[in-house]
């Protein structure tokens, strides 16, 4: 290309403000969603949890054609055995090969966590949302809400709602007169609820400011100003704005609803068999404590802190990606 | 600043009722029936229970009844032993008391060094390290943390001192030993590192992250171009503004702090509240675990609005507009 | 570029009544680079200036064109990511890369700075009158009715009415023209030989502006200190400064007195700046505004040759001098410097590019009256006749 004038292109690539006087060569422009892309795949952390997880999702869910054995199957005579090179995992009292049930014990675990964060993230973006645009008594109604639920200790009552459940397998009770009709639900389905019941309120709070925030931007006084409706100006700007945000919070969700339904399940509150997860694992070998059969604490926790710590790398990595204004972490 | 005060204690005492109702509504519809008229079918046992507990009164009368006798400091009575719940309550609410004040006051004051240390040596080998470390102390679950450190201590017992324990894992005193002594705190560092490792790991990302952004704001710039030492600028001019926001953050993580102690003490065996709540719960003692809401829930927000107090204590543009 | 510290005494600038040659500040050669993802960023490239004793040297540019670097420059409060190479000394004694120690004995002490947003750059739950005596306590151990007392009088210098409370007030409670000048006082608490003053009047409304420039000038009379005043406005220039030095993209443009800046300019960026000042004097109402073209450059890839020619008026064609040498500063009188290729004929140059724009003009519409003329006799042709 011959030379141009060069005080003709000078150009404003990214949303980082650079400058770039260009002398003769066609300008590189990139979209947000290649920004995007490139800022997350820079994050060297979150891109390995994100295979990490992908490969634990993988043989959790996937066990039946992973699992070295069958599930269940008990071999009593090879019982709590120490891991060797025929059980990668050891074996557990009743000589079931460990890994195998780990691998399908983590299907609970991973879909509970997974479902409370699709449910809460969902339910508190519109709380949030509504609370924000709408302004007004239901702003009012919900922030007083959210901070109540924000207060109070949010263990404790799901443990308090969930002991109910587990004592008589009930939740619910009405008093139709002469009988008492009890609703009765499954234990992990409770979980998912209750769980999720307790975790909507950040997002609402962060959903709530984003909006208020993005609603006095010019772009929205703009588009109001053009005659846009409501719901056009929600969808159109408003909440592809509060992505990030919800993104973010959501993956952290997954974090937080895992290590609660461990410790719930830990305590005594949350799944029982015939539902396993890697949380009942440990709370059934937590007599193991100062013994040799140490490992059946192990593999469990082990499971459970490389899936969180995943999360929260690929959790970090997202909200740098979003957020191109915030300071650099060089992973 | 009174004023302030005055007008925080009254928005939490509206809070604190509809937290409490909320909480007598949900352990009504959870506890009385499901654990005890389940059971017993027969209607005379029935009617007997309702009567004596006034179960068929609407849960607002109910609600105020036990409200107006729990402020005079009866709970009631179990269920099981007849007995009046404060007795329990009071001992196992000192034990518990112990171990959340150290964890505080260590948890606060570990973080805020570690904080402030990773940003002034921000990409230095030491600040990844700690990043790295506080990454791994959030993603650990407490309770299989507590179960490990445990498990090592008893390992690193076996070798350092021949079969005694270096640091105990069960209760807070060794039988027939009191007071504050090295016996207590062999027995408190398990717990109270189980309930804040992931406290310390959380508070220091933050506090890290908000001296990073207190120490590029222009007025350390200033202090810096008076001539004020590199050490008294981070400390006077740095961290005064540093810590206002983790006082927001410690007063929201309050919450977490009452779940985690309940894991705390269950791990580690120690008879307080948080043990006192678990049992309760499996054994169907609901005046035992309102006792217990109610204390947290005024617990929560006493917290809180201590934090509001320090807050505007620190904070001179919330003291005085 | 000229060595003004070798030139006999009374060539020298305003103030030097009392013989004394030596400037109190003399940067040479001064580069401040940073490195960045991008490449490296030449904020500062090849200053050279002296500020003497009771002088304002006003330093003019726009964003990004290195006034604010080479101030943190000279107090060594750039972070730790800078390469600066070059010379500045204050008062003989280089003080480029000295030890920490040392620059904080003169920070605050010989040299201070008031910095641009003072609501930003005082610390806020700090009392103002405890940030004034700190700046008194890191250099000197005073009691604390003394000190107390210093502060006041530091306030009434500055003209901040009603001590005793203001004294106890935080930064959010002042306004803002009574912030700056708080920070001024600040800054003169030990009497420095060399105020350095970052935009102290960007935030403010005019009139307050004008207060706050009347203080300095007040604390110059009575300090016989040196200003380097930074500014991107020309009319605080104009009323505060003896001398001028525009800068461009980090680099000198011209510099002079404060006369030969605004009346004889000899740099076409300086005429640029000049000549978008919205004059009420001129009689240009009804004309729009001059805007120099273009946008100030990367200073990651400054153009080649003289950093202006882009968006130069007058520059070389292609391939001209201004694309390949960039101009080095050249003496138009002993205090007046140009870095133009063209500075000493400017005035020709500008005539002769607008005749041809004229020329071109007219010839242009010669042209399109032509064209019209030609498509009305078409238009004609083609009309039916009834």
């Amino acid at each position: 290309m011959s030379i141009q004038p060069v005080s003709e292109t000078v150009l404003e690539l990214g949303t980082e403000g650079e400058h770039l006087l260009v002398e003769g060569a066609e300008p590189r422009a990139y979209t947000q969603r290649q920004l995007f892309r490139r800022r997350f795949f820079r994050h060297r952390m979150a891109m390995i949890s994100l295979f990490a997880l992908a490969f634990m999702a993988f043989v959790c869910y996937g066990a039946n054609l992973v699992a070295p054995y069958g599930r269940g199957e008990q071999d009593l005579l090879n019982a709590t055995q120490p891991p060797s090179s025929e059980h990668w995992m050891g074996t557990d009292r009743l000589g079931r090969d460990y890994l195998t049930e780990i691998l399908y014990a983590g299907r609970l675990t991973l879909t509970i966590g997974f479902l409370v964060a699709l449910i809460s993230t969902t339910m508190g973006a519109l709380m949030g949302a509504v609370a924000g645009y709408r302004g007004g008594w239901i702003d009012q109604v919900i922030s007083r809400i959210t901070d109540l639920f924000l207060i109070v200790p949010a263990l404790l009552i799901a443990a308090t709602l969930l002991s109910g459940v587990r004592r008589n397998g009930q939740f619910l009770w009405w008093d139709v007169g002469d009988r008492l009709v009890f609703f009765t639900v499954d234990i992990a389905f409770a979980m998912i609820l209750v769980i999720a019941f307790l975790s909507w309120q950040y997002i609402v709070r962060l959903v709530r400011a984003q909006v208020l925030a993005l609603k006095e931007r010019e772009f929205v006084e703009a588009a109001r100003a053009a005659g846009a409706s409501h719901t056009r100006i929600i969808r159109r700007h408003i909440l592809p704005n509060c992505i990030g945000v919800i993104t973010v919070n959501a993956t952290l969700t997954i974090a937080i609803a895992i290590v609660t339904e461990a410790t719930l399940t830990f305590l005594g509150f949350g799944l029982q068999p015939p539902n396993f997860s890697w949380g009942y694992l440990i709370y059934d070998a937590r007599g193991t404590v100062g013994s040799d059969n140490a490992y059946l604490l192990y593999f469990p926790g082990l499971m459970l802190f490389i899936t969180v710590l995943s999360v929260n790398f690929i959790g970090d990595g997202l909200r740098d990606a979003f957020d191109p204004h915030g300071k650099k972490e060089r992973w | 600043m009174l004023i302030y005060i005055l007008r925080r204690v009254l928005y939490s005492i509206p809070l604190l009722l509809i937290a409490t109702f909320g909480v007598f509504l949900m352990v009504s519809e959870t506890f009385d029936a499901s654990a005890y008229l389940a059971q017993n079918r027969s209607p005379e046992t029935r009617a007997a229970f309702i009567e004596k507990n006034n179960l068929d009164e609407p849960v607002v009368n109910r609600y105020g009844d036990w409200l107006v006798d729990a402020v005079q400091g009866n709970f009631g009575e179990t269920y099981r032993s007849s007995e009046p719940v404060m007795d329990e309550v009071r001992p196992a609410f000192w034990n518990t008391i112990q171990i959340v004040g150290w964890g505080i006051l260590i948890s606060a004051f570990v973080a805020v060094s570690i904080g402030v240390y990773s940003a002034v040596r921000q990409y230095s080998i030491s600040d990844y390290l700690l990043t790295g470390l506080a990454f791994v102390g959030i993603a650990l679950p407490p309770f299989w943390f507590g179960l490990i450190a445990y498990h090592f201590a008893t390992e690193l017992a076996g070798w350092v001192n021949g079969g005694e324990p270096v640091l105990y894992g069960l209760g807070l005193h060794s039988a027939g030993k009191d007071g504050l002594n090295l016996d207590y705190a062999r027995h408190l560092v398990l717990p109270v590192m189980t309930l804040t490792v992931q406290i310390i790991a959380s508070w220091s990302r933050f506090q890290r992250s908000s001296m990073l952004d207190v120490l590029s704001s222009d007025y350390i710039r200033t202090a810096r171009a008076k001539g004020v030492s590199r050490p008294k600028v981070i400390l006077k001019h740095g961290l005064r503004n540093g810590l206002i926001p983790l006082v927001t953050i410690i007063a929201l993580d309050v919450g977490a702090l009452f779940g985690g102690l309940v894991v705390t003490e269950v791990v580690f065996s120690i008879p307080g509240m948080g043990r006192l709540f678990v049992d309760a719960l499996n054994n169907g003692e609901a005046n035992i675990v309102l006792a217990w809401l109610l204390i947290a829930a005024f617990g929560i927000i006493l917290f809180n609005l201590l934090a509001d107090i320090a807050y505007s204590i620190l904070d001179p543009r919330i003291r005085l507009s | 570029m000229t060595d003004l510290t070798a030139l006999p005494v009374e060539m020298v600038g305003a103030g030097t009544d009392d013989g004394e040659d030596a400037p109190v500040l003399s940067v040479d050669n001064l580069q401040v680079h940073f490195p960045t993802d991008g490449g490296l960023v030449k904020a500062v490239d090849g200053l050279s200036f002296t500020v003497r004793r009771n002088e304002t040297l006003g330093l003019v540019g726009e964003s990004g064109s290195g006034k604010s670097v080479t101030s943190l420059a000279v107090l060594g409060l750039l972070p730790k990511s800078a390469r600066i190479s070059g010379d500045v000394r204050f008062l003989g004694q280089s003080i480029l890369g000295q030890s920490e120690k040392r620059l904080r004995d003169l920070r605050g002490r010989r040299i201070a700075m008031v910095f641009q947003d003072a609501l930003a750059a005082l610390n806020p739950v700090l009392t103002v009158g405890s940030q004034i005596a700190e700046a008194i306590t890191v250099h000197a151990d005073v009691d604390k009715k003394e000190l107390r007392a210093r502060v006041f009088e530091l306030l009434d210098i500055v003209g901040i009415p009603d001590p005793t409370r203001r004294y106890r007030d935080y930064p959010h409670q002042y306004s803002g023209g009574m912030r700056q000048r708080a920070m001024i006082a600040m800054a003169i608490a030990n009497e420095p030989d060399l105020l350095i003053a970052d935009e102290p009047t960007t935030a403010l409304d005019v009139t307050i502006q004008a207060q706050v420039l009347e203080v300095i000038e007040r604390i110059q009379d009575r300090t016989r200190a040196s200003v380097l005043l930074i500014t991107h406005d020309l009319g605080v220039v104009a009323g505060l400064a003896d001398r001028v030095l525009v800068m461009y993209a980090g680099r000198p443009a011209e510099i002079g007195t404060v006369d030969e800046i605004f009346y004889d300019p000899r740099h076409p960026y300086t005429r640029g700046l000049l000549a978008s000042l919205p004059r009420s004097d001129r009689g240009t109402r009804g004309e729009r505004l001059y805007r120099i073209k273009g946008q100030p450059p990367s200073l990651i890839r400054v153009p080649p040759g003289c950093a202006f020619h882009p968006r130069c008026p007058v520059s070389s064609d292609f391939d001209g001098i201004c694309f390949r040498d960039r101009p080095s500063p050249r003496e138009i009188t002993p205090l007046h410097d140009s870095a133009c290729h063209f500075a000493e004929t400017l005035e020709d140059r500008y005539a002769a590019a607008e005749r041809d724009e004229r020329d071109e003009r007219d010839e242009r519409n010669d042209y399109y009256a032509a064209k019209r003329r030609r498509e009305n006799d078409e238009l004609e042709a083609y009309q039916p006749t009834d």
